[in-house]
């Protein structure tokens, strides 16, 4: 290997990943964001001569990488792990066409669900593709992985997965990087109709040859690591995260002699001669994962009646959760009967109230979900609930699943319910995601739905990656009416009085009826918040409010509080000036005030009044 | 943030209950929330306002919080705490409360007392994860 130079740097996870694969040379890079691997795509920062494409579903970025290593390039696929589900029909033949250039899959897992709507546990998905799949412990070793993934990928001619668990992607430490310099490389489509027309008798013959690759690359010793004892009868096997966290109960209980460790990187295939050895003189083995143990139902299958010690894992260590430091560390103390040394805790008495996430002050959707919430008192209504922000407290939808269950779960309800107020909802980048086929398909069916777009302009909640609406130029009225939707509403965020009077329009009409809500997201445009903050300060007057508790309990503005000795007042510091607060006032005690005071004031007051006028002209 | 002590060293992504040397909070609820992570000898830069709760407002949460104080309860503990208005000196000093988080790093590691000198601020701010737009200071 030919190390052009070598340097070190801070950083996390999402960055070892976008820097491995900087260094290996990658040409190519496609990926949907999703938490814990949302920041991989911005970390590659200006990397010129690398391709990105921004795909709007996981499914498509792992066909474009599929294309760009069919023609020699090496490629990079990021995606969470329930986005491996999307992309999961493309990779079902992905092995079998023989890739020319290294493709390799990062997956964002998420153990204990911080950032997701469930803990899916995807590991399933290697022996089901015939993929390699590497699982690296520590920030450098996903730098290091990914080298080593793409090297793996060409030796095989298969995509390679690697899993990245939260408290990996999110962890920061020192990495040290060795460029290597990489030749040019010339890209071409080789026309190869026994890989590339995958059926009958052609995709039988693929995918023999792709398992016997995968059955040839298991023979070659696999990356692992060794630690403790290794005379000692008690093994412990870890992958992942968990071989950090054992390895520091392990250190602390100062059992480093009486214990030996496995820690298996490349998690399959097994490389059966490692394990064998490791067993052997074992009397006990211990294996140590997150999730549904993944691990120890392949151990159990690849080496059923070679070891005859006890073996124990999941009936020790939960499947749900993240394996946690205190679980090992109280485990191993009770099998050696030993003290744990570390300080006891403090132990604040006083109980912390939940602070849940919630939407922003400014945010757009906290206006829109009000007026949803209100159109929806009087009776039994149900409002279709999606991913993203318009998920987050206080406004709660029925539910909260996964991308696009809002106007797809809508649909079966509207047609097993059809007398019963509905409302389906999800934002812009869920539309693109696969909402529009959903809505597409809705009205194809006849289904008469009222569904609400949640336009934030761009895809929020992992971190304001552009979305087609990001661009001015996009025409949504445009795109809904060539899908046959003949009902569409565009109405302003910030003034939910106006959303209210476009569902109550809309639910007197039949079909496939959309109410794109546009505001931009809050986080966004500090420049802008700068300059409406020099132009407009919103007081409450308590001369006026009427203590309706509106816009504290139900509206829940974070920037509206509590006044002492009574009433409420507006935090100036924590107001974006969005207005909304004015539009859903029935007292009108909120004011705008400052520059050119009066008239300012007056304006937004009457603005509701002549929105409102305008709209009923328009739909009249 | 856990500081390795010399004689162990951290191996685990986590910080288990009893292990975190130093705590920068932006809330004194939430430096109370994870000061079961905290032993004896930990460093505290906490803020002093405290955050609204934006959730719950007519439930159990907002009754608890009015008839408590974290401050209190804070002080009483065996830590030495620096206290400090972050948001109100970020606003002050930049024009943001955005950048309290900023102050807030410097101080721990302006007491952490590393030799870093003139590259406190493009460490620190390297570390915070942008996704559009860069803030100059």
């Amino acid at each position: 290997m030919n190390i052009d130079s070598i340097h070190t740097g801070i950083g996390d996870g999402n960055e070892a990943v976008a820097w491995g694969a900087i260094d290996a040379g990658v040409n190519f890079v496609s990926h949907y964001p999703g938490a814990p691997v949302s920041r991989v795509a911005s970390a590659f920062h200006d990397n010129s001569g690398i391709v990105f494409n921004h795909s709007l579903n996981e499914h498509i970025a792992a066909l474009a990488a599929l294309g760009a290593s069919l023609c020699g390039a090496r490629s990079l696929v990021v995606m969470k792990h329930v986005g491996l589900n999307i992309a999961a029909d493309p990779l079902n033949y992905a092995g079998a066409v023989k890739i020319s250039g290294g493709m390799v899959i990062v997956v964002g897992t998420d153990p204990g669900a911080r950032s997701s709507t469930g803990e899916e546990d995807v590991h399933w998905y290697a022996p089901q593709f015939n993929f390699p799949l590497l699982e690296p412990t520590t920030v450098q070793g996903v730098y290091d992985a990914i080298i080593h993934a793409f090297d793996i990928s060409e030796q095989t001619q298969t995509p390679v997965l690697l899993f990245v668990p939260g408290r990996i992607a999110y962890q920061s430490s020192l990495v040290s990087r060795s460029t290597m310099p990489s030749p040019p490389k010339h890209f071409n489509f080789i026309n190869d109709k026994q890989k590339l027309i995958n059926v009958g008798i052609k995709a039988v013959n693929n995918h023999r040859a792709q398992v016997h690759r995968l059955t040839e690359f298991a023979l070659i010793p696999a990356r692992h690591t060794l630690e403790f004892s290794h005379s000692a009868d008690y093994g412990i096997i870890t992958r992942g995260a968990t071989f950090t966290v054992t390895c520091e109960a392990i250190e602390e209980l100062q059992l480093a002699d009486k214990v030996h460790l496995l820690n298996i990187e490349q998690t399959f295939p097994l490389h059966t001669s490692t394990l064998l050895a490791f067993v052997s003189g074992k009397k006990k083995l211990v294996i140590i994962e997150d999730q549904d143990g993944f691990l120890e139902t392949i151990i159990k299958r690849e080496f059923f009646g070679m070891f005859s010690g006890q073996l124990v894992g999941k009936e020790v260590f939960p499947a749900w959760g993240e394996i946690s430091y205190a679980q090992v560390s109280d485990f191993l103390a009770s099998e050696f009967d030993c003290q744990k040394t570390a300080p006891p805790p403090l132990l604040p008495d006083l109980p912390v109230p939940e602070r849940p996430g919630a939407c922003c002050e400014g945010c757009p959707h906290r206006p829109t979900l009000f007026a949803l919430k209100q159109s929806m008192q009087a009776g039994d209504g149900i409002i279709g609930g999606d991913i993203g922000c318009s998920s987050l407290p206080p406004h709660r939808t029925d539910w909260l699943l996964c991308m696009n269950a809002g106007i797809g779960v809508s649909q079966g309800i509207a047609q097993m319910l059809p007398n019963q107020p509905l409302i389906s909802t999800g934002g812009d980048g869920s539309l693109f995601h696969g909402g529009l086929l959903s809505l597409q398909s809705a009205v194809e069916n006849g289904i008469n739905l009222i569904h609400v777009i949640l336009d934030n302009r761009s895809i929020a909640m992992t971190g304001h990656q552009n979305s087609p609406t990001s661009s001015s130029h996009f025409d949504m009225t445009g795109m809904l009416r060539s899908i046959g939707v003949k009902h569409i509403f565009e109405v302003d965020a910030f003034a939910p009085s106006l959303t209210m009077l476009a569902i109550k329009k809309a639910q007197s009409l039949n079909g496939v009826k959309v109410i794109r809500v546009v505001g931009e997201c809050a986080l966004q445009s500090e420049e802008s918040l700068s300059a409406r903050r020099q132009r407009i300060t919103l007081k409450i007057n308590p001369m006026r409010c009427g203590d309706c508790n509106i816009c504290y309990v139900d509206f829940q503005c974070p920037a509206i509080v509590k006044a002492a000795p009574s009433g409420f007042s507006i935090v100036s510091q924590r107001c974006r000036r969005c207005g909304a607060c004015l539009d859903i006032c029935p007292n009108n005690a909120i004011l705008a005030t400052r520059y050119a005071a009066s008239l300012v004031s007056r304006l937004l007051g009457l603005r509701k009044n002549i929105r409102r006028l305008s709209f009923q002209l328009r739909h009249r | 943030m856990r500081i390795a002590n010399g004689v162990l060293p951290i191996l685990g992504p986590g910080i288990p209950a009893g292990k975190l040397d130093i705590l920068v909070a932006l809330d004194p609820w939430e430096a109370l929330r994870h000061l079961r992570l905290a032993h004896a000898g930990t460093v505290c830069f906490v803020e002093t306002e405290v955050m609204p709760f934006f959730t719950g407002r007519s439930e159990v949460g907002e009754r608890e919080v009015a008839n408590s104080s974290p401050v209190d309860s804070i002080n009483q503990l065996p830590l030495q705490i620096n206290w400090r208005n972050y948001r109100k000196d970020a606003v002050e000093l930049y024009g943001t409360a955005n950048m309290a988080n900023y102050l807030a790093g410097l101080d721990c590691l302006t007491a952490m007392n590393l030799d870093l000198t003139d590259d406190y601020k493009k460490i620190f701010i390297t570390t915070i994860p942008k996704s559009k737009g860069v803030m100059h200071l």
